[in-house]
């Protein structure tokens, strides 16, 4: 399988009130196409910077990471912005998105941002509604966002993150802000899609989300203590439980 | 606690707060020098003419000889008393520097001897001139600005063949004719020099008098001097002081600014304040929760504002001074002002802005009552805080996805864009009125406002008769025919009542010729046209009769059209081509128009200006639109207060674009992490914020452009009424400017500064999105 993104001794640090602040200290792993990773840890324990920072969205202090064979440290701010428009998505813990527009607009408008295809805007319009449809939510998409449920919402934030066909997923805590049945929904949602062949990093508290992923990265003060292959043959109740005594193990 | 709250706030929100507080600053020192400036300078006016002992009538007879006006007017009881003072009438080409260059004295100007004064002149010190040495001169400040004379500068003065030679020794402060308006200079010499230019043979066509009356009855005065055929004026106080009305303009319009701005002030704290509750809904509802009553919460608010608003205030009064100063400087030098600078004026005019301005601030905060403590544990966002929004669709639009989010949001917040609109629109507009006016005042449209008719050229001074210009012309191979507006004044009886009325009068041209507001052109010798000004003065209108007392004859003429015109303040009417009267009858000339036989090209015509300035002198020959500014006068100090209200303007402009951006990035931080964590970068998001703002200023540039002629009319022609014009102006709009020049520079300005402030977004980084609230 191919690396789609390779980090090597990342270190990133804050400077707060002249004090220095090593958030993440020689962080190394891999994770290959068509896997699905989740980070936990402890809260301050560095997973949701772990995961801005391989994702280009905040700079690294030392290390590498190669995305997709690109090293990101090396690309300017106008790279950064093609590469997360082009070939990541993100889905964030707070379903957020432009108030002004209707929850198809917000789908749409990174397509449309997009150079990556010559679609026309019927096209990709088209193509929004068939995810949209795929996601269950088809019946909102001329809503305004504030006329739809957090759910509903989450859904959509997935299908906007899905929109140019991303390389990568990355989730920040996509369930945090939802109730336990939107939240299965939602879950099972990006488990579909990493079923069928996209690759999804997410960081989560909730080993019942992480138990739906075929890894687990645990990471404490800045350092990945252990790492976790989920039996995926396993039923998610089991997978769960193994899951959840692994987590105790490492004092989570 | 309440200290540790401002403290952070005022550190968290810096930049905003600077703008507020400049904002605040301005508001306060044009509101305090206006004020200052308005009350100098009309309170200043009767003290300057109570100080300079100003009659309540005034007449200029132009006569060598004892005529008896004097006489016959002490005679009248409700007179007290009738001072006479001698004058000679110049000519503006006879005077020279260093009998050389020609000097600029605008209309005749008026040679008059110090130990004849009848009237306190003053000197730039406000000493009363009493005594001129011999070989020197004090003259009124519109001699000065025309010349750019320097105390100490040599001046050679001649009538016919006597000269004299006079060492300038300042400006002079002439109650009578020190105004800018009426375009005459007094020169106040030395009796021996006076009496020498009075030597010359025709120094006796050219002398006359000025009567100070003191009267408790204009009309009974008007009626006696009604008698007297050389009488070339006669005006009321109150009208002299109408030709003070240019000083004045410049004073009111700095206060509309002033007064603007505070409304821009209010306008900018409301969307302020609103934005800082908008966005502190969490803590407000936290401090309900805790218990703190809506004014508690309230106060904390506004003891900021007053903290700004204080400071603002107390800096601005401190640079009114300065400022206040520097406008009343050209006015001063033609008045003498009571109080040049009033501390307690200024002093009043900014605690009413501090008052307004918390009045208006305590009004604002009125939406905290709105905000209870459920919405500090509302997410926000998603919840029932926000209406409907969007209007436009991305995916039915053909705009790229940064100009439709530009677009999009304006549509989607048109209270919050149309403040802005409206504020640029108003802004610009004002700058637009002005331009128009300026324009206005040096087109050939203030030529029917003075009773001209437009011409090829014009000679103003007077040294040939129109046959030997016409000879002249014709032996320069251009020829053409030349003929002259002449003013009468003859006493005249409407109905009981007896009066002297001033006429226009030209043998060459048609009547027909002219403008008329009302009626038709007069068509028979015993047909007029009267002002508007006239028929209100004396309550007649067309059809009615007038009898002219002409060289001791009655004539009964018919008032057939009604006229409007801005000579001698709307008092001048018009005679019918063939009135049989005699132009040495006349007391004054608008001077010879030209009119070549052959159509000229522009460059063919300004070709020929140039040779007759060859023949006639640089100063003494103008093109119509020299011709329409210059008897005004008032087109260079219109385009100067428009240059200054533009920069003001731009100001303003630059400071609301940069409050506006930065409050919206601090309410947007959310959708600008979010766009850029979805891969636009940072240059999109500076494109879409910049472009939101071009949009509002091109809509504001569109609205004040189609609205600039109304609001010109609506702001302008009172100004023009009180000159005479009062059935209105036809102003003259230059396309070029209002639809290009002054939409290009507020769109400029605008995109300049949303530009660069927007830069700020840079440091939202697209990680930020993870931190929304």
């Amino acid at each position: 399988m191919n690396t789609v993104l390779n980090v090597k001794d990342l270190c990133k640090t804050y400077i707060t009130n002249k004090r220095q602040n090593n958030v993440l200290k020689n962080v190394n792993f891999k994770v290959n196409e068509g896997e699905m990773v989740a980070i936990m840890g402890p809260s301050g324990s560095g997973k949701s910077t772990l995961l801005y920072t391989v994702s280009g969205m905040d700079r690294m202090t030392a290390g590498e990471v190669e995305f997709c064979g690109k090293n990101i440290e090396k690309l300017n701010d106008n790279d950064l912005a093609k590469l997360r428009l082009d070939d990541m998505g993100f889905i964030f813990q707070q379903m957020y998105m432009l108030k002004n527009l209707t929850v198809l607009d917000n789908i749409i408008l990174p397509a449309v941002k997009s150079t990556k295809t010559k679609e026309s805007r019927a096209e990709i319009t088209e193509r929004a509604l068939k995810l949209m449809k795929k996601l269950g939510i088809e019946d909102i998409a001329n809503n305004d966002i504030n006329e739809v449920s957090g759910g509903q919402l989450q859904r959509a934030c997935i299908c906007r993150s899905m929109i140019n066909n991303p390389a990568v997923i990355f989730a920040d805590e996509p369930t945090g802000a939802l109730n336990r049945t939107s939240s299965d929904e939602v879950m099972e949602e990006i488990s579909k899609l990493n079923r069928e062949g996209t690759t999804i990093m997410l960081v989560t508290h909730d080993a019942k989300v992480a138990a739906k992923c075929s890894r687990v990265l645990f990471i404490v003060d800045g350092n990945i203590k252990g790492e976790y292959n989920v039996d995926v043959n396993a039923t998610l109740r089991d997978r769960e439980r193994a899951l959840n005594n692994w987590l105790m193990e490492m004092g989570f | 606690m309440y200290l540790n709250i401002l403290k952070r706030d005022l550190k968290r929100k810096k930049t905003m707060n600077v703008i507020l507080l400049i904002f605040v600053m301005l508001s306060a020192m044009f509101m305090a020098s206006s004020v200052n400036n308005i009350i100098a300078v009309t309170s200043g006016l009767d003290f300057f003419f109570e100080k300079a002992g100003m009659s309540d009538f005034f007449v200029i007879e132009m006569s060598t000889e004892d005529t008896g006006l004097q006489k016959a007017v002490k005679e009248l009881d409700s007179v007290s008393d009738c001072r006479k003072e001698p004058l000679l009438l110049g000519n503006s080409s006879d005077i020279a520097f260093d009998e050389e260059k020609k000097a600029t004295a605008g209309n005749s100007p008026l040679y008059c001897s110090v130990d004849d004064a009848q009237l306190n002149i003053f000197n730039q010190k406000n000493e009363v001139i009493k005594e001129v040495e011999k070989g020197t001169v004090y003259v009124t400040s519109s001699f000065a600005s025309s010349n750019n004379v320097e105390i100490g500068d040599k001046l050679t003065v001649t009538v016919g063949e006597s000269k004299v030679e006079l060492k300038y020794m300042g400006k002079a402060k002439d109650a009578f004719l020190g105004s800018n308006f009426l375009g005459n200079c007094r020169f106040i010499m030395n009796d021996e020099d006076f009496q020498h230019l009075n030597k010359d043979e025709s120094a006796k066509e050219r002398s006359g008098n000025i009567y100070y009356i003191d009267t408790t009855d204009v009309s009974a005065v008007k009626a006696t001097i009604g008698e007297f055929k050389g009488v070339t004026l006669n005006e009321t106080a109150a009208t002299m002081k109408n030709t003070y009305l240019l000083d004045m303009i410049v004073a009111a319009l700095l206060l509309v600014v002033g007064v603007f701005l505070i409304i821009v002030s209010f306008v900018v704290l409301k969307h302020t304040i609103g934005f800082t509750i908008a966005e502190e809904f969490r803590e407000i509802g936290v401090m309900k929760a805790i218990g703190m009553k809506n004014s508690s919460i309230r106060i904390l608010y506004l003891i900021k504002y007053f903290a700004i608003t204080v400071i603002g205030s107390a800096l601005g009064f401190v640079l009114s001074v300065p400022f206040s100063y520097m406008m009343l400087k050209s006015v001063s030098e033609s008045m003498y002002l009571e109080s040049e600078n009033s501390i307690i004026v200024g002093l009043l005019g900014t605690l009413l802005v501090v008052g307004l301005t918390m009045f208006f601030c305590w009004n604002s905060t009125s939406k905290i009552k709105k905000l209870t403590p459920i919405d500090a544990v509302r997410n926000g966002q998603t919840g029932e805080r926000f209406r409907k929004k969007s209007l436009m669709h991305l995916s039915k639009s053909k705009l790229s996805s940064t100009t439709f989010l530009a677009a999009n949001d304006i549509v989607s917040a048109p209270k919050k864009y149309s403040v802005i609109t409206a504020v640029f629109a108003i802004l610009i507009m004002l700058v637009m009125v002005l331009a128009n006016t300026a324009n206005t005042l040096k087109s050939e449209n203030t030529l029917t406002l003075i009773g001209c008719i437009a011409s090829d050229a014009y000679i103003l001074s007077e040294p040939k008769s129109m046959e030997e210009i016409e000879e002249i012309l014709a032996e320069n191979d251009m020829p053409g025919t030349v003929r002259e507006e002449k003013v009468y004044s003859f006493g005249a009886i409407i109905g009981d009542e007896k009066t002297t009325l001033s006429f226009q009068h030209s043998a060459d041209t048609n009547a027909a010729d002219y403008v008329y507001g009302e009626g038709v052109a007069p068509e028979n010798e015993n047909e007029i046209s009267i002002s508007y000004v006239t028929a209100e003065e004396f309550s007649i209108g067309i059809g009615d009769e007038i009898t002219l007392v002409v060289n001791g004859e009655e004539m009964i003429c018919m008032v057939t059209a009604l006229h409007q015109t801005m000579n001698m303040m709307g008092k001048v009417n018009r005679l019918h081509q063939d009135f049989d009267v005699s132009s040495f009858e006349s007391t004054s000339s608008l001077g010879y128009q030209i009119d070549f036989d052959e159509e000229l090209t522009n460059d063919e015509l300004n070709e020929r200006i140039e040779i007759l300035r060859g023949i006639f002198g640089e100063e003494d020959v103008k093109n119509s639109v020299e011709m329409a500014r210059d008897t005004l006068g008032a087109a260079e100090t219109m385009e100067a207060v428009k240059n200054l209200t533009l920069v003001i303007v731009l100001f303003i402009v630059v400071l609301v674009a940069v409050l506006m951006e930065r409050s919206f990035i601090s309410s947007e931080k959310a959708e600008i992490a979010i766009l850029k964590a979805i891969g636009f970068s940072n240059k999109s998001i500076i494109w879409h914020h910049t472009l939101r703002f071009a949009m509002v200023a091109l809509i504001a540039s569109l609205v004040a452009a189609a609205l600039c002629l109304p609001a010109t009319h609506l702001a302008i022609d009172p100004i023009f009424e009180m000159m005479g014009a009062v059935s209105g102006v036809g102003y003259e709009i230059v396309p070029l400017e209002i639809f290009l020049i002054y939409p290009a520079i507020l769109v400029a300005v605008t995109i300049i500064s949303a530009f660069f402030t927007s830069i700020y977004t840079n440091t939202i980084k697209s990680s930020d999105a993870s931190n929304i609230e």
